[in-house]
């Protein structure tokens, strides 16, 4: 369906109905039914205490996918008295249209500081500045899961959904990152490598990990040692070498259990290389996705072990920045 | 409701509705629009429930979607339509009929597809395979396609041949039987378990260069007749048939600037002062791939091995530290002397088990003497003549089953 028309409508529907229902409130007459329901779609007259998030926790039984009504309304907030269309079903999975389809960049962060700024090293102040950045364009900063439902074709994203990750490098990642994302209610991933959690210097700590999992961060798997699986050691025999990639995967897992009660379900390759064997191994151990460090944005039908990343240089311009984001793909289907 | 408020709301409704007949203009015809203003009038009650109005409205932008060809769309509000209006059985049975077509739309879409895809043309395919899906996200079919058929496909499947263990298939498929672990790993299997013929396995696809035999090192068995030309042919084209991964060379371009050589130096420095020696050799393995002549980060990898093996030594774990010695240049340290004594050590305990083999061998008891040396190598991964004598005990077995 084409985005302008549905939107075209809706705005008349919001003006039409501003103006009808205080007339229809004006005189004591019969009862009408305030809300409509079907197997696709509800339409609902809001109530006093109504929000977008009520909305959705009533209808599509959860109140994070309160987006979806604002996204179909085009609204952003829902007044007593109005009438609100609520798409039960998916309305645009994939986010295919006959014109494109939608893309979702994914972001990868290295290192945090305070105030130095390197290659890989992102201070607080340019932190901030690219939240903002977000938040001012109007982007949607969604879950690892939600991207994978999204990838998976189960659930929609919002038309500019974007991921934010961390390939950890010690514990700026929970003194810088984390009360940044907090302060913007921004859901996150922090990719873990196990053996680099000693607590001790300038490592993170399993506390630290775990006060972030409580606040809503998904913790992903980096492996234990950091070694890259793809490539093998010129005095490693064959069989040394798989014993070792296995070992970075179910150590790891290991170590995860212990420490955070469950496995993770999602992997970022080290040095983001990947070849078919490591895809394997990924798959028999129950990832659900894996994130390389290839640049470029991801449509709906992106393998789920070879997720595209943006690497966010820690001396970015807030311009160079802007460009990592490309929301849509045109391609004419017909 | 009072004439005077009946009026204002007329007004307003008018108002709106040439508001919806501007900001429709594209799809709705000027002509339509004041009709339908027209009827709206004669047709509104005091009691009219607001629900009513915008029924209307969906049911004509679903008409007029479907004039102009946009089914999801008619769909769309023909659905919204008859979800305001229980009793509106003919914008439900729009609703259906939509359905159906698209589903039919689509299938045929799918079909083309596929059909474009065994042809060889995967551009057009992956349209078809897209617009299939656009006009009916139910049936996931293309998904598939889109996904899996079009990239990687991680495994393949091998039949278990008679006299098949996983060393000589992981010979066949890889040209070398270290592979062994990977297949009892992927498929769930232990070493000890019996192959079954005629059964599948998953064998992952390995690039060639990994599974590649190590330059005959020292404790590395023979090749043995496994080098015949046909198998190795066999090997070889397993190995075309394979694709190759797109990205992996683009990769080692965004890993050099998303982790900088300096940074994971330092970081390997961290590790090996931690005692962390399996992360500092990682990090160090990964610098010196792109920089062979980085010495700092060769001093950590020697040095981590070295301790690793002797720990491993001390710990009594003599097959694991032989593991670490053989990454070690020869004459690092006293690794040599190291070497000797962890290999003595292993001999020792594997020779009992790997004389018994001979044993039941020269009693012509195969299956006992394949059964002790796969304990002596279990033992003594390193056993110089228990794998040559294995291989050979497991082909006259093999030989003799077949007579």
């Amino acid at each position: 369906m084409t985005n302008a028309l549905r939107t075209s409508i809706m705005l008349a529907l919001c003006l039409t109905l501003a103006a009808v229902l205080p007339g229809c409130g004006g005189g004591g007459k019969k009862r009408v039914s305030m809300t409509h329901t079907s197997r696709t779609f509800a339409v609902v007259k809001a109530r006093e205490t109504d929000s977008l998030r009520t909305l959705a926790n009533r209808y599509l039984e959860d109140p994070e996918k309160s987006w979806i009504i604002a996204a179909y309304n085009n609204i952003t907030e829902v007044a007593p008295g109005q009438i609100v269309l609520v798409p039960v079903l998916p309305i645009n999975l994939g986010g295919i249209t006959a014109d494109g389809y939608q893309t979702v960049p994914v972001l990868a962060y290295n290192a945090f500081s305070e105030s130095n700024t390197d290659a890989i090293t992102t201070q607080r102040a340019d932190f901030r500045a690219q939240m903002q950045y977000l938040k001012d364009n109007g982007y949607s900063p969604i879950s690892l899961e939600n991207f994978y439902n999204f990838l998976e074709f189960s659930e929609q994203a919002p038309a500019k959904a974007v991921v934010i990750t961390i390939d950890d490098m010690g514990q700026n990642t929970f003194t810088v990152a984390f009360p940044i994302l907090k302060e913007f209610g921004y859901p996150a991933t922090v990719f873990v490598t196990t053996d680099l959690v000693t607590g001790a210097g300038s490592a993170l700590s399993w506390d630290q990990i775990r006060e972030m999992q409580a606040a809503g961060i998904t913790i992903g798997h980096r492996t234990k040692t950091l070694r890259n699986l793809t490539r093998r050691n010129a005095d490693e025999s064959f069989e040394d070498f798989v014993i070792s990639i296995d070992r970075e995967l179910t150590v790891a897992n290991l170590t995860f259990r212990t420490e955070l009660g469950n496995d993770p379900l999602f992997f970022a390759y080290p040095y983001g290389a990947t070849n078919e064997l490591v895809m394997s191994l990924l798959k028999k151990n129950g990832f659900r996705g894996a994130l390389t460090l290839e640049r470029g944005v991801n449509p709906f039908f992106t393998h789920n072990y070879l997720v595209k990343r943006s690497p966010v240089a820690g001396d970015i311009s807030l311009g160079d920045y802007g460009k990592l984001f490309s929301f849509f793909t045109k391609e004419a289907l017909q | 409701m009072t004439s005077a408020t009946k009026t204002l709301t007329s007004l307003l409704v008018l108002t709106l509705l040439l508001a919806l007949g501007l900001t429709l203009a594209p799809t709705f015809a000027s002509a339509d629009v004041l009709a339908d203003v027209q009827s709206l009038f004669e047709q509104q009650k005091e009691e009219d429930d607001p629900f009513l109005l915008i029924h209307a409205y969906y049911v004509k932008a679903g008409k007029q979607a479907q004039d102009s060809g946009n089914l999801t769309s008619a769909l769309e509000f023909f659905r919204i339509a008859s979800t305001i209006d229980r009793r509106d059985r003919d914008s439900m049975k729009s609703a259906r009929d939509l359905l159906r077509d698209l589903t039919t739309q689509a299938a045929a879409l799918y079909d083309e597809g596929v059909t474009l895809q065994e042809k060889g043309d995967a551009d057009t395919a992956r349209k078809k395979f897209l617009e299939a899906l656009r006009l009916n996200p139910n049936n996931t079919k293309p998904l598939a396609y889109l996904k899996d058929k079009m990239l990687v496909q991680p495994e393949e499947s091998y039949v278990i041949q008679e006299g098949d263990t996983l060393r000589r298939i992981s010979e066949k498929i890889y040209g070398n039987p270290g592979g062994e672990l990977l297949l009892t790993r992927i498929n769930k299997l232990s070493i000890a378990d019996r192959l079954k013929p005629g059964e599948s396995l998953l064998v992952p696809v390995v690039p060639p260069a990994l599974a590649k035999r190590l330059a005959l090192v020292e404790f590395e068995p023979e090749p043995m007749d496994m080098a015949k030309p046909d198998k190795q042919e066999v090997a070889m084209a397993h190995m075309k048939d394979q694709p190759s991964l797109p990205m992996a060379q683009k990769q080692d371009i965004s890993q050099s600037e998303a982790t900088g050589v300096e940074a994971l130096l330092a970081m390997a420095n961290i590790q090996f002062g931690n005692g962390l020696y399996e992360t500092a050799v990682s990090m160090t393995d990964e610098i010196l791939s792109t920089q062979p002549g980085n010495t700092k980060a060769a001093d950590i990898r020697n040095e981590s091995y070295y301790r690793m093996a002797k720990g491993l030594w001390d710990k009594g774990s003599a097959s694991q530290s032989m593991r670490m010695l053989r990454r070690l240049p020869s004459d690092y340290k006293d690794s040599a002397t190291l070497r000797s004594t962890v290999q003595a050590k292993l001999n020792e305990d594997s020779e009992p088990l790997y004389l018994a083999g001979v044993r039941y061998f020269l009693n012509e008891d195969l299956e006992n003497a394949v059964e002790q040396w796969e304990l002596a190598l279990e033992m003594n991964p390193f056993h110089p003549k228990a794998r040559t004598d294995l291989e050979k005990a497991r082909k006259l077995l093999e030989a003799v089953k077949g007579l």
